[in-house]
């Protein structure tokens, strides 16, 4: 595959096998979270960083664990790494750690952790867990960034960022102005609404993706069928003209 | 602690705070499982016991040994694996005193504990300090709300499969814009208490 | 160990366990010292802005609430408190809230809320901080309309950080008050002011040209708002410079906790030195009340200088009646006067005026010249509020006036005072009026021709005192007299008497013959509501009468009225008793030939309220005071007519008006009585026209009661039918004009005396 195809099916595949729009998995931190972008970065640096981890403890613990306790123990290395980040976190970035508050320990009941360490981890090797491990971090993450771009430029207006070690603002935009921002999409429903309508874009493209397969498919199979009808053809005008060769 | 703040506890609980509408918690079995409302009450029901049990021993626990001891920190682990044990043992005593529950329960009885509810409820009574009665009271209140979320997005999710739904929000797409206009429905609950 | 053993399994998650936990107990160790200075930079940032520059100790504390999450001690500067609650946001708020040393608020500062724009959220803006900032830690913490669920929890949270901090500091304070609405500026209260709303009244106790002290009475918030009891205080007053030397509050009616911080040592000392003229601070939160003790200290000084300011002496009646409708600000303009029927267009300011700076209500009052009562009233213009001051311009409440000369006669309706204040604000005005062209003919005259108003005050006679008091039919009978001292025994009806149909009350009252004052009075017999009347069968209020002449001296206990009536009736007949010669009279006496009294007959009240006056008999001088005339039962209007007299009996036909005559204008009852000529003595009495309510007023005509006249000489010899009172008078009326008609047969024949 050349780049430019590599990196549009990442995207594809990003998007596809996303782990919240697609796969539903890990959707109670992503609407309690994704109030502004900081709080999406950081809620999802925590998730890449635990996932990534865990994915490669799991795949080293794999082999010597018995299959009736794989539940616990990945449980425990789970909740030890969440532990950690939640410790360093709140040492680190007080402000963040104050605004994710207890979703920072759900991230132990995330369905995306646990699901890609039965899923994936402990069938495969250190290498190829950790990637994946990243990869359905990236794509967790970004999914959450894109709700909270949308949440955060409706409801207040200002799309900001700051440093979330030093709670220095690196930029602030307003992008609409005063007054005219939906406050809706700051509450519960808010999150609801954008997540639904977020959910049906991608159920949407997967769709056109799919009938673009589907229709890919059968053009395929149309054309096979037509290079077999003429390759039967010719061979039959082969045989014939063989036949009138010999005679 | 009197007779009115445990009302508050609740209907906070049930209705103001409802976990689901405020929270967003325990919306994963939320998609699979709610289309059938028998099976919604019977997970409703299944989650309740378990939250109960588990957040009463898990308040015992840290009261009692992590406190004291002051490994505060080990909180996650020991809750989470708390309430692993706490579902396994429900597991095996379902399956032994009542296979037909434990056949309609199916897979949703191990996944109990990946439920964010139950962790959530285990670590909120610790952050908000409850005592032991409150503790219970919350316990209940609070998977009380969730299986009432269950039962009513069981029976709205029959209307909406009838229902004539764009191609890409059918499943759980519109489930969520119901959920939406639940969230707003239920924010006339707050200041009731 | 195969993989499969559980031994291998224990091992494992122990290994694994271990492992984890000594992970997390090394980070924990790196990272705990960090996060707990990053809990207090924070903290610290927000401790800075209220007491900058100063040092912070996080103190330990005991807070049962558990609202406070953190006590920080700034020496020099004052107390932190940290403090957590939940408002209207479930997610519930934080703020901190300083002390000073000295107990002042020393900052307000909201750290973080989730509550909402325009509601909750206002109580971390500025006006709210203001106020906050402004209290002191003893004071009550005052609510935000608007936001009452989250200035509530502010309200706990800030009353916690008090507990706590004036038990350190050792500050009592009343953990109950309630923050006083009122602006938090001192009243300026100058004594040019009107205080005639406070009724202030003003007596010389001594005055020995260097010192002079004065009992001084004035309305405070209780009499002003809630028809309580005036506060009362002592003035001394130092003579020659014309100040004042010290106010002694001796009684305090007003709010426990509000009202009496204007009647601490510390507020009351400003009045010393200042002499009239002068202006007061009043107290913060307790206008009424240093109004009401302004008033009484200005009354003292004008005692002192020698004018009479203070409306409340007992005045004639116009000016006692003025002042007391003087916030309608009544304007009354003549508009006919025949010397029979006065018609008076009068304004009077209803509550719209009053509280709104609305409208004046409009009303035309007809007045009968002679008897000085209202014929009728039309409100013209009713400016007041639809649905509860027009119940007063109503027909049926209006007509309650007719007939009477007082408009305190008739009662208010309940929850329209304003309207029913302006209402009798005119009548009062327009009587007012009449009288002032009618010179001559105050109450107070016992002696006064036909036209006189019912006594108001304390008139020493017979007829026009007791006929004050006629409703509560007092009796009274000499236990004994030697000349010096007077003892009676008497009884009278108080509530439960007039209203329902109970027994009336006894009391023992001894009377200085000399003076004809009260001695001592004593309650043989209460007989109305305990809890509400016994106030006015209690010997604290009855020690007020020794040594007093006029019962109407003392006032009526507030909410005891009927009682107090009842006890002063007593004391009434008692007094009369002494100035009559005739020490066996147990009824008013004096006749009217030609009176038709007013009429108004007590109606039944719910509660203590004022009873109204019954009309009295117009006083004339009588010539023929021994005999005992109709006129006692002049409201009956009793027609009398002869059927026959054979010189053995006299057989009458006479009709008297009963409860349906008198109340509903209906008709009068009608009997035929048979009088035994030589004794003049009922023989028999027989209903003929019974017209007042069955199942009620025909007890008073069953052959049981009537039978009891046969053989009595008078009347009042049988007592009426409780529960039937208007019959059993109409009864009596019937009974006693007969008897009076009979003469002896020596006299002449009879004079057909008919009633109108």
């Amino acid at each position: 595959m050349s780049v430019k195809e590599e990196k549009k099916s990442f995207f594809s595949e990003m998007l596809l096998n996303n782990p919240v729009f697609g796969l539903y998995l890990g959707i109670c931190s992503t609407l309690a979270i994704s109030t502004s972008l900081n709080n999406a970065l950081g809620m999802g640096v925590s998730v890449i960083f635990v996932l990534v981890l865990s994915n490669i403890l799991v795949s080293l613990i794999a082999r010597v664990t018995p299959d009736e306790i794989h539940i616990p123990v990945y449980i425990v290395i789970i909740a030890t790494l969440v532990t950690l980040v939640g410790m360093l976190l709140q040492a680190y970035t007080p402000e963040l750690y104050s605004t994710l508050g207890a979703y920072v320990d759900l991230i132990v009941v995330n369905c995306i952790i646990l699901g890609r360490a039965e899923a994936f981890a402990c069938k495969n090797g250190v290498g190829a867990s950790a990637k994946d491990g990243l990869m359905m971090g990236l794509s967790y993450t970004f999914s959450l960034m894109a709700i909270s771009l949308i949440r955060q430029i409706l409801g207040t207006g200002i799309l900001s960022m700051s440093n979330p070690f030093t709670n220095a603002e690196i930029f602030a935009l307003r992008l609409i102005p005063s007054g005219f921002e939906i406050p809706i999409f700051k509450s519960q429903t808010g999150a609801f609404l954008t997540f639904a309508i977020l959910a049906a874009a991608v159920a949407a493209y997967k769709k056109s993706i799919d009938d673009k397969a589907a229709q890919a498919e059968k053009e395929a199979k149309a054309a096979a069928a037509k290079a077999k009808a003429e390759a039967a053809k010719a061979a039959k005008a082969a045989g014939a003209a063989a036949k009138e060769a010999k005679a | 602690m009197s007779l009115s703040s445990i009302l508050t506890l609740i209907i906070g609980g049930i209705l103001i705070n409802n976990v689901v509408l405020t929270k967003f918690l325990g919306m994963c079995p939320f998609m699979g499982v709610s289309t059938k409302l028998s099976s919604a009450i019977g997970m409703g029901l299944a989650v309740t016991f378990v939250i109960f049990g588990s957040s009463v021993l898990s308040w015992l626990l840290y009261y009692y040994v992590l406190d004291p001891l002051n490994i505060e920190y080990m909180e996650l682990i020991t809750f989470i694996l708390l309430i692993a044990a706490f579902v396994q043992f429900v597991e095996m005593f379902v399956k032994k005193n009542s296979p037909s529950l434990y056949k309609s329960l199916g897979i949703f009885l191990p996944l109990i504990t990946t439920n964010c509810v139950v962790l959530f409820v285990a670590q909120d009574n610790i952050t908000q300090g409850y005592n032991l009665i409150e503790t219970i009271v919350n316990s209940i209140a609070v998977p009380l709300g969730f299986m009432l979320m269950l039962v009513i997005f069981a029976t709205i999710r029959e209307r909406l499969n009838g229902a004539d739904v764009p191609e890409a929000f059918k499943g759980n797409p519109i489930a969520f814009i119901v959920a939406a206009i639940m969230a707003v429905a239920f924010t006339a609950f707050a200041g009731l208490v | 160990m195969s993989k499969d053993s559980t031994a291998y399994k224990a091992v494992l998650l122990a290994i694994l366990c271990a492992v984890c936990g000594l992970l997390l107990s090394g980070i924990n160790a790196l990272t705990a010292p960090i996060i707990a200075k990053n809990q207090l930079a924070t903290v610290m940032a927000s401790l800075e802005q209220i007491y900058p520059g100063g040092e912070f100790t996080e103190v330990e504390f005991d807070d049962p609430s558990g609202l406070i999450q953190g006590v920080y001690k700034s020496p020099g500067n004052g107390t932190i408190y940290k403090i957590h609650n939940v408002g209207y946001n479930s997610n519930g708020f934080t703020f901190m809230v300083a002390f000073n040393e000295d107990g002042s608020v020393g900052g307000f500062l909201p750290i973080e809320h989730n509550e909402t724009d325009g509601f909750g959220a206002r109580c971390f803006q500025d006006d709210y901080t203001a106020t906050i900032n402004g209290l002191t830690s003893s004071d009550p913490v005052p609510l935000l309309s608007g936001a009452t669920l989250t200035s509530t929890a502010i309200q706990q949270g800030i009353d916690a950080a008090k507990a706590l901090f004036n038990a350190d500091a050792g500050i009592s304070y009343d953990p109950n008050a309630v923050a006083e609405p009122s602006a938090p500026e001192a009243p300026k209260i100058a004594f040019s002011d009107d205080f005639s709303k406070t009724e202030p009244e003003a007596e010389e106790i001594s005055n020995d040209g260097m010192t002079a002290v004065y009992s001084t009475k004035a309305g405070g918030f209780s009499f002003l708002n809630e028809k309580g009891n005036k506060n009362e205080a002592e003035i001394t007053l130092d003579v020659p410079s014309g100040t004042v030397k010290s106010v002694k509050i001796t009684k305090f009616s007003d709010t426990p906790g509000i009202g009496d911080n204007a009647t601490a040592d510390s507020a009351l000392k400003a009045y010393e030195g200042l002499k009239a003229g002068d202006s007061v601070d009043g107290v913060s939160g307790a206008t009424f009340t240093s109004k009401s003790i302004a008033a009484m200290v200005k009354s003292a000084l004008d005692k002192l200088a020698g004018g009479g300011t203070s409306a409340a002496e007992k005045p004639a009646e116009e000016t006692a009646a003025v002042t007391k409708y003087a916030e309608t600000e009544p304007e009354v303009e003549e508009i006919s006067n025949d010397g029979t029927t006065a018609v008076y267009r009068v304004k009077t300011g209803g509550f719209s005026f009053v509280n709104s700076g609305g409208d004046k209500n409009e009303a035309e009052i007809t007045i009968d010249v002679p008897s000085g009562t209202v014929k009728s009233i039309t409100v013209d213009t009713f400016s007041d509020t639809a649905g509860i001051g027009d119940r007063v311009t109503a027909e049926d409440y209006l007509k309650k006036f007719v007939g009477v000369s007082d408009p305190e006669a008739v009662d208010n309706v309940s929850g329209a005072t304003f309207t029913s204040n302006s209402i009798k604000s005119m009548i009062q005005s327009a009587l007012d009026k009449l009288k002032g062209l009618n010179a001559g003919t105050s109450a107070a005259e016992p002696e006064a021709a036909e036209t006189a108003a019912p006594a108001e005050t304390a008139a020493p006679v017979e007829t026009a005192s007791v006929s004050k008091y006629a409703e509560t039919k007092p009796e009274a009978e000499t236990v004994s007299n030697d000349g010096t001292t007077a003892k009676f025994r008497t009884k009278s009806g108080g509530f439960s008497f007039l209203n329902e149909n109970g027994d009336k009350n006894e009391a023992e009252v001894e009377v200085d013959v000399p003076t004809g004052k009260v001695k001592s009075v004593k309650v043989t017999k209460f007989a109305d509501t305990p809890g509400i009347g016994d106030k006015a069968a209690d010997d604290s209020w009855l020690s007020k009468f020794v040594g007093v002449s006029d019962p109407d001296e003392v006032d009526n206990v507030s909410g005891a009225t009927f009682t107090s009536k009842s006890i002063k009736g007593m004391i009434q007949s008692a007094l009369d008793q002494v100035k009559n010669s005739d020490p066996a009279a147990a009824a008013p006496a004096a006749s009217a030939p030609d009176q038709t009294a007013a009429v108004t007959e007590t109606t039944a009240a719910p509660e203590e309220t004022k009873a109204p006056e019954a009309a009295a008999a117009p006083e004339t001088t009588s010539k023929d005071d021994s005999k005992q005339t109709a006129s006692r039962f002049k409201e009956t209007e009793p027609e009398l007519e002869e059927v026959s007299n054979d010189g053995k009996t006299a057989v009458y036909r006479i009709k008297s008006g009963g409860f349906s005559f008198l109340n509903e204008k209906g008709e009068k009852n009608e009997g035929e009585i048979e009088i035994d000529v030589p004794t003049r003595t009922v023989k028999s009495i027989k209903i003929t026209k019974f017209s007042d309510t069955t199942g009620i007023g025909d007890k008073a005509t069953a052959d049981d009661f009537l039978s009891k006249f046969a053989g009595k000489k008078d009347a009042d010899d049988v007592d009426g039918v409780s529960g039937a009172t208007f019959t059993s008078n109409s009864v009596k009326a019937m009974i006693q004009s007969s008897i009076d008609k009979t003469e002896a047969p020596a006299a002449a024949l009879p004079n057909t005396e008919a009633g109108k």
